[in-house]
């Protein structure tokens, strides 16, 4: 499926270009509440760039090392528990939960990983589904820590960051832009090392790369670490913009959300999850349907997306600025139903 | 109490196996690990009842009820997963999609309000210290049925033998002239009227919800993987086992834990056996 997949935005060797490029970029994105937006497109904004960053990690896993998680959004949710737990219990700065958020992101995700060890394929994927539920239960069950049912808030106060104030809706969009935009950065530094090669390399052929002398195994728990890392933190930024959160913001749907605006974007772009995640808000925004329809409209774009295009929308856009022939455009028209019966899988 | 808890989850239990089997038997077929099953379920549960409620009549609910799902089954085949027979995966995460699909139609059709419903059989016998409320009954002899259906179908018919030879291998089954493609339809059909049967025996729980499907769905999956992925026998004993020892472990511990020991017990087993309990899984076979 990802065997003629771009693997890196750009391929300029060791050129700085696409850093550059995501910087500006992020720059001017973190611009944006001083061109005087309404104050809905900033809260619209600031939830897609939250989820931009979380569908982040879940596409660099995704996408790179080719492990699909079901449980991005629980890590996600940990995060954000992490961030409230410390602020209520040990009164904990935005600031200075950061680091607990992205560390208990970063063990939650190397967590959800070891099944890999034993399991493989569908099991591994089902698993993590499995893993996700059983920390949404958690969440629910222990009280005394997370207000259950109840939820848990957390209130930005008068903190202060960069000279940005938590409180306010277009400075802490700026802010998380910011952050977002440097955790963008540290992804692409991973992606064009030597490592982010080894990694796709297992993705094409764990085998192939187990005999060449990769550790497949410890390779596979460090990209999990690294997702979970990004959706520690994602999940932070996400508690205070929302200023409270519960155990059903966290479940098997919104690790869905995650996979669908992953998938919408391109996952083996750096970019993709952000452009899916800003089209995933911003879309329903712009049809105005109800919240129903919009989830009944998402689920058929799901479905079209990876029947038509399973390397998103950036894949289109770069064919049609830089047509190039297909390496298997063979396979292609096979997915697209004409196979012979001769072509089909014997055996998953 | 002992014996109570183990009958309440033997009823449980027998709704499991029926949505496992369900899942085992597109699984066996296409390789596609079909998420949106608690969806099906949750759709044969609202087909008995809008049934009911026009005609007052369960029995043609559930008459209704497999019809409905059958040509669901048809319609995602044909339309959607017949596309995704060479990449299982996308097969998977088209089931995802169709999980947002379904959940969305039904709360457009029945609002995302919880609705409640009397049980097509009501009242208990007392036996002392043992009551057996009547439903429970009708809920197990009809999972029996089905499943003792779907084994001599199976095990004892031409159909059945073409099935379980393209479980086994599409390409010799296909050279053997059994109708690979058409066979696999039938595959789709027969899970989802499995699981428009689970949806009737859904209802008997009193209330009914565009979410309903969802505890079912992971149960559904815990049981497919414990007995192995592909083993009817396999999901049907795990579906009893795991009815079992939900129903004990909540009336002895507590049960609002249920789901984690559901899937605590479910991520146990598949280290402990990655490939289910079920010898030599993969592939639909008793």
């Amino acid at each position: 499926m990802s065997a003629s997949a771009p693997s890196v935005p750009a391929k300029g060797g060791r050129s700085a270009l696409p850093y550059l490029g995501v910087l500006a970029l992020g720059v001017a994105l973190a611009l944006l509440p001083y061109a005087g937006p309404t104050n809905h497109v900033v809260s619209l904004a600031t939830s897609a760039v939250i989820f931009a960053i979380a569908g982040s990690g879940l596409g660099f896993l995704w996408g790179q090392s080719g492990q699909l998680s079901m449980a991005h959004a629980a890590v996600f949710g940990l995060g954000g528990y992490a961030g409230a737990i410390t602020a209520k219990f040990f009164g904990l700065s935005f600031l200075a939960a950061m680091p607990v958020a992205v560390l208990v992101g970063l063990v939650s995700g190397a967590l959800v990983a070891l099944p890999s060890l034993r399991t493989q394929g569908h099991y591994f994927v089902i698993l993590t589904f499995a893993i996700g539920e059983v920390i949404a239960v958690v969440q629910r069950r222990i009280e005394w820590l997370t207000g259950g049912q109840e939820g848990i808030s957390a209130q930005p106060g008068k903190q202060v960051l960069l000279g940005l104030r938590l409180a306010n809706r277009g400075e802490y969009f700026t802010l998380i832009v910011l952050i977002g935009t440097a955790v963008l950065l540290v992804l692409l530094l991973i992606m064009r090392s030597r490592w982010g090669t080894t990694l796709r390399g297992m993705r094409e052929n764990a085998p192939l790369a187990a005999s060449l002398g990769v550790n497949v195994t410890l390779n596979r728990i460090y990209a999990f670490a690294i997702s979970g890392a990004v959706a520690g933190l994602a999940g932070h930024l996400y508690l205070y913009q929302v200023r409270f959160i519960e155990p059903n913001l966290f479940t098997a749907q919104a690790s869905i959300i995650f996979l669908m605006i992953v998938l919408l974007g391109g996952k083996t772009y750096l970019l993709g999850p952000a452009v899916g995640a800003f089209l995933y808000f911003f879309l329903s925004e712009f049809l105005g349907l109800p919240p129903v329809w919009n989830l009944i409209g998402f689920g058929v774009v799901l479905i079209v997306m990876i029947l038509v295009a399973p390397n998103g929308i950036l894949s289109i856009i770069q064919n049609l600025v830089a047509p190039r022939a297909k390496p298997n455009a063979g396979t292609e028209a096979a997915d697209k139903g004409q196979a012979q019966v001769s072509d089909l899988p014997n055996k998953a | 109490m002992l014996l109570q808890q183990a009958y309440n989850g033997l009823a449980i239990g027998s709704i499991y196996a029926l949505i496992a089997v369900g899942i085992t038997l597109v699984y066996g077929l296409s390789r596609i690990i079909h998420f949106a099953v608690g969806e099906l379920v949750m759709f044969g549960a609202f087909t008995t009842w809008e049934v009911q409620r026009l005609t007052g009549s369960y029995t043609l609910g559930f008459a209704a009820a497999a019809i409905v799902m059958a040509v669901v089954g048809i319609l995602t085949e044909r339309f959607v997963f017949r596309f995704t027979l060479k990449t299982p995966l996308t097969g998977f995460i088209v089931s995802l999609g169709l999980i947002l699909v379904f959940q969305g139609l039904a709360v457009v059709f029945w609002t995302a309000n919880t609705q409640y419903v009397l049980p097509p059989l009501q009242g208990a016998w007392d036996l002392g210290a043992f009551i057996v409320i009547k439903q429970t009954v009708l809920n197990i002899a009809i999972a029996v049925a089905v499943l003792g259906l779907c084994y001599v179908v199976l095990m004892h018919t031409k159909y059945g033998k073409a099935l379980r030879a393209v479980s086994d291998d599409q390409g010799a089954a296909a050279l053997m002239g059994i109708p690979v493609r058409r066979v696999i339809t039938s595959a789709f059909v027969a899970g989802s009227v499995l699981c428009g049967v689970a949806g009737w025996l859904v209802l008997s729980a009193g209330s009914i919800s565009p979410h309903v499907g969802d505890s079912y769905l992971l149960r559904g999956f815990a049981v497919a993987l414990i007995g192995g992925l592909g083993s009817v026998s396999g999901a049907a004993i795990a579906g009893i086992g795991l009815g079992v020892a939900e129903s004990l472990a909540a009336g002895y511990v507590s049960s609002g834990w249920n789901d984690a020991y559901v899937f605590g017990l479910m991520i146990a087993i598949l280290l402990w056996r990655p490939t289910g309990l079920a010898k030599g899984s993969e592939g639909a076979h008793i």
